[in-house]
């Protein structure tokens, strides 16, 4: 969407739209990030709570899928760091919804994906949310209005995220 | 030509190289071996990381919570969950507190003026006070309330101060 949306009716009616429509991949960005359904359903939930006040309010919004994945961006990121400084969560992705039910039906893809969690929870946050929304296949143009880089960055920044998390992937496999 | 940096190969991998570089891109991987093979390495490692993070995909995907309408205005559910438990839990204790409240200060108040305006037609007037009872730890005092409110005196009744060492 190209041009800006404010509070008006056409604003409740794109928001009912974009609610059903996005909320699952708001959701599946938070459940990789975050490691845990409700996590993931109270980011969803918070993020839509916000565009809704943005689109009944006065701030305009340009790029609604720009936006919300820059909202969920932040505010992941506000979370990881919090969990980080208080160490609130000792393992990303073992939640009471998270991936106990997927240990139980497959062992071995359970490991595979503590692993995987695991080598994410060593890198930065920012390489964590880089690379989550490279796997959501967004376009460099989306991925630095997300996360407030420069266009021209996020290349690189991607390429040494990847290669960082496969060197932990590979310690890990190690260890 | 210079061998193409990380960056670069990431770029054209993507498919995010402007249409000039991904030209000039396409012939220097032609004729740079090295290059080639940094290209080929860097798709691998790519599609083995998208492999990886595509693991962490969610089992079920829930639907989206229905929109509760209130007053007019959508209502996340979560919000509204929040403000029916804070009708039954907050809101019925704190009428209750709030009446009984109101309740005794009523009762109080008129038992004051009651007690101020017998005060004044036995005494004339003369005084502004209304005894007030006190318990301590081991006696009962008597003090007077100066209706101006500046505060407690004692009231110079001896029958009164010792009427709880007469119950002993």
């Amino acid at each position: 969407m190209s041009q800006g949306e404010t509070g008006d009716q056409s604003g409740q009616v794109r928001f009912d739209f974009l609610y059903q429509e996005q909320f699952s991949t708001v959701y599946k960005f938070g459940y990789r990030l975050l490691g845990d359904a409700e996590k993931a359903k109270d980011l969803a939930q918070e993020v839509f709570l916000r565009l809704y006040r943005c689109l009944n309010g006065s701030e305009p919004v340009h790029d609604v899928r720009g936006w919300i994945y820059r909202t969920a961006a932040n505010l992941s990121l506000d979370w990881i760091r919090h969990e980080t400084r208080f160490m609130k969560i000792s393992t990303l992705g073992f939640g009471r919804n998270g991936l106990v039910h997927e240990i139980e039906k497959d062992f071995d893809k359970a490991e595979e994906i503590s692993a995987v969690r695991k080598a994410l929870k060593q890198l930065r946050p920012r390489d964590r949310i880089l690379l989550n929304l490279y796997q959501e296949e967004l376009s460099y143009k989306e991925i630095a209005l997300a996360t407030g880089l420069r266009r021209s960055s996020v290349g690189q920044l991607v390429s040494r995220a990847i290669k960082r998390l496969a060197r932990q992937l590979e310690q890990g496999e190690k260890a | 030509m210079r061998c193409l940096p990380a960056k670069t190969l990431q770029e054209y991998l993507d498919g995010e190289l402007p249409e000039a570089k991904n030209r000039r891109a396409d012939k220097h991987l032609a004729g740079c071996k090295k290059c080639s093979q940094r290209l080929a390495d860097s798709r691998a490692q790519t599609e083995f990381i998208r492999k990886k993070l595509g693991l962490l995909y969610p089992a079920e995907i829930p639907a989206a919570p229905a929109i509760c309408p209130g007053n007019g205005r959508y209502e996340m559910p979560r919000k509204a969950e929040l403000r029916r438990l804070f009708a039954a839990t907050i809101k019925v204790p704190a009428a209750a507190v709030a009446m009984t409240v109101l309740f005794v200060a009523g009762i109080s108040l008129g038992i004051a003026l009651g007690s101020r305006s017998e005060g004044a037609r036995v005494r004339g007037g003369e005084t502004k006070s209304t005894p007030l009872y006190v318990s301590t730890s081991d006696r009962v005092q008597i003090l007077s309330l100066n209706w101006d409110f500046t505060g407690y005196r004692p009231i110079e009744h001896p029958q009164s101060i010792i009427f709880k060492e007469e119950q002993k």
